[in-house]
């Protein structure tokens, strides 16, 4: 993808830059010579995670072991959601976008944490007081299952098949760069593992499997940042004052005159470029904050939790390792911009980072810790997306198996072998199309797709929970058909945006101005599960209203938790 | 059920609410800002503070990060101390 596209995309792209495992398709990738280092560290990983799938599958016998794990604790749980939810491409996108532009990329963190206490405020404990193993649960609790489980499970397929289909593209391009293997590899190679952890070890395997990725993530980054630290005598005036002398310096040697170049090194202090117009900027920051509150792999988590009171530990921990990520993201990339911009190893001519656009993280490992610590870094990103699309598996297994075999098709009497059965199939065929999809989607604009996911989640599951939490007039058809419509809305104003419709397409101008749809398609989920209950009259709206008063007397107290929670 | 009808439950859900509610509206409101800021005043946001290179952009960041995570330490405190508390109380005294 050349920049010029980039900045057509503009936020959405980065957006799916920043949470896609596609970090690595910004800018041509060159295959980079084997890293031996970097597999065999790769390979203990690995070797270590199975090692716990084998001891996890020992201990998964029963469908509640599969989509729960058995239950951990709220600090364990929010470690695993934190490394679901950091991935390499934040980690090398927004490292790399700060190593570039300064200040920008920390708008798009401060976009992906906003998201948390959103979840906490308004769906947490509900969501543990009434669910038992898919968010469906909570949104059909007191409607007809069929439509509403329905479409809660396509709208987990979407939103999961998207976002797989950019982690696996991602790991793909990744592993050239990193690792030095061809694509095919590393598709196979993730494909095969997330098969091998959700089929054996179910959420248990992938939860130790997101807190082990999480914990390696962490104290890599917090290595690197006391490396960048002690080369500035720890002091942010130090780092700060140094990185805008070097783009002072690099703006000076591309021509500039003097004034020109000082004010040049002065904007990477500041926003720059990232926001040109508010609405975008408003619809794009409300995807993130709300499609968290709907991501189906999100939501599972707080089903391995006993209790609401350990779902609100899970969110406290979780917002406080991201956060710390994010920060420690800061960071790195400004001491990238100090450390590497002059290194004719790291940076070729005219600027450009060695080995493509987002390499600036790992350049900077590698000049703080040598080639061990690069190797280490680099299996750190690769385990990292593993994580992420282990749990995508298991929350689209959970929605087919649990939502569509047992509750729509068995009417919520299905045979707890044959479920399990089918969640495990499920898995396999699961493994099988992302592996087929990764090599489709090859040389594909994927970047869109993380933001599509988002976009989806916020437009379509996040309104039905919200609606059917906390609205009583909320009825069947208003969840079922309001949300599809939201999903709709959604997905027809992303086609008509600039990042399809001109980017894909190749129309000149957009029918949808706006880089993300959120803006106007949330609120259109909600109209349309308000209007539609509102002019529901069919018998089942009845009942519906009927059973709001006991779902919300569970889903405040949880009283009635521990009879269907089987422990 | 009992506890529906009983006035500690009424208020329990209420305060919780509102609580949830207010901070939910805080948020919203102060990224909103955030988010304002950063698209209609670029140079207020690049001005430096306190005479060195740190900038007022950097400080708003760094403030949005810390108050995310201190809200929701906010929130939690309340949730698993006071609010828990008061239904744990209620669940046995109407179980009694």
């Amino acid at each position: 993808m050349t920049r010029s596209l980039w900045q057509t995309a503009g936020l959405l792209a980065l957006l799916g830059w920043a949470t896609g495992a596609n970090a690595a398709i910004a800018g041509a990738i060159q295959r980079q010579p084997t890293n031996w280092t970097a597999i065999l560290m790769f390979a203990g990983f690995v070797a270590i995670t199975l090692f716990i799938t084998g001891a996890a599958a020992r201990r998964t016998r029963t469908v509640s072991d599969f989509y729960t794990g058995g239950g951990i604790t709220g600090f364990q749980n929010g470690l695993a959601m934190a490394g679901d939810y950091c991935s390499a491409a934040s980690f090398l996108g927004i490292t790399s976008q700060i190593f570039n532009d300064g200040y920008d990329g920390l708008i798009y963190a401060i976009g992906f944490l906003v998201g948390w206490p959103i979840v906490l405020f308004l769906v947490a404990e509900k969501l543990r007081n009434l669910g038992q193993f898919t968010f469906a649960d909570v949104a059909s609790y007191r409607f007809l299952q069929g439509p509403v489980r329905s479409f809660a499970a396509v709208s987990t397929l979407l939103v999961v098949s998207f976002y797989l289909i950019a982690q696996m593209v991602g790991a793909g391009q990744l592993v050239q760069l990193l690792f030095g293997l061809p694509y095919l590899y590393a598709i196979t190679v993730v494909g095969g593992l997330m098969m091998i952890y959700v089929l054996f070890g179910g959420m248990r395997a992938t939860s130790w499997v997101q807190i082990i990725k999480a914990v390696m993530l962490l104290c890599g980054a917090t290595f690197l940042v006391l490396g960048v630290m002690l080369h500035v005598g720890f002091s942010f005036e130090t780092l700060f004052a140094r990185a805008v002398a070097v783009k002072t310096r690099l703006a000076l040697e591309s021509g500039l005159s003097p004034s020109d170049a000082a004010a040049k090194g002065r904007a990477i202090m500041g926003p720059g470029g990232f926001i040109k117009d508010p609405i975008s900027a408003l619809s794009f920051g409300f995807a993130l904050m709300l499609g968290t509150a709907g991501l189906p792999h999100i939501l599972m988590r707080f089903f391995t939790v006993p209790d609401a009171r350990e779902a609100r530990k899970s969110i406290m921990w979780a917002t406080v390792w991201i956060g710390y990520f994010y920060a420690l993201t800061f960071i790195l990339g400004f001491g990238a911009i100090v450390m590497i911009s002059f290194n004719p190893d790291y940076v070729g001519v005219g600027g450009a980072l060695r080995g493509g656009n987002n390499m600036a993280v790992m350049h900077l490992a590698h000049a703080i810790g040598g080639n061990l610590f690069l190797g280490f870094i680099s299996a750190v990103a690769f385990a990292t997306i593993l994580a992420v699309v282990a749990g995508l598996t298991l929350s689209a297994a959970s929605a087919i198996s649990h939502d569509i075999y047992a509750s729509v098709i068995r009417k919520g009497a299905a045979d707890p072998i044959k479920e399990l059965r089918v969640s495990r199939i499920t898995t396999i065929l699961l493994g099988i199309s992302a592996i087929i999809l990764g090599v489709v989607f090859e040389k594909q604009n994927v970047a869109f797709m993380v933001s599509l996911a988002f976009a989806l989640a916020a437009s379509g599951n996040f309104p039905v929970l919200v609606m059917s939490l906390l609205w009583k007039g909320c009825t069947t058809n208003g969840a079922a058909w309001g949300g599809a419509i939201g999903l709709l809305a959604a997905f027809g104003l992303t086609v008509l945006s600039p990042v399809i419709w001109v980017a894909v397409f190749g129309f000149a101008h957009a029918i949808f101005p706006y880089s993300s749809p959120a803006l106007f398609s949330v609120p259109a989920g909600f109209a349309a599960i308000w209007l539609i209950s509102m002019l529901d009259r069919s018998p089942r709206a009845a009942i519906d209203k009927a059973g709001y008063a006991s779902q919300r007397l569970r889903s405040e107290t949880g009283i009635g938790v521990h009879d269907s929670v089987a422990h | 059920m009992r506890i529906a009808s009983d006035p500690r439950y009424a208020a329990l859900v209420r305060d919780r609410q509102r609580f949830s509610w207010t901070l939910t509206a805080i948020t919203v409101l102060v990224y909103s800002g955030f988010i304002s800021l950063v698209a209609f005043d670029k140079p207020l946001m690049a001005q430096p503070i306190g005479g060195g290179t740190i900038s007022l952009a950097v400080i708003l960041g760094a403030a949005m990060l810390l108050g995310t995570v201190a809200i929701c330490a906010v929130y939690v405190r309340r949730a698993n101390g006071e609010y828990d508390a008061r239904l744990a109380e209620l669940l046995a005294s109407t179980r009694a």
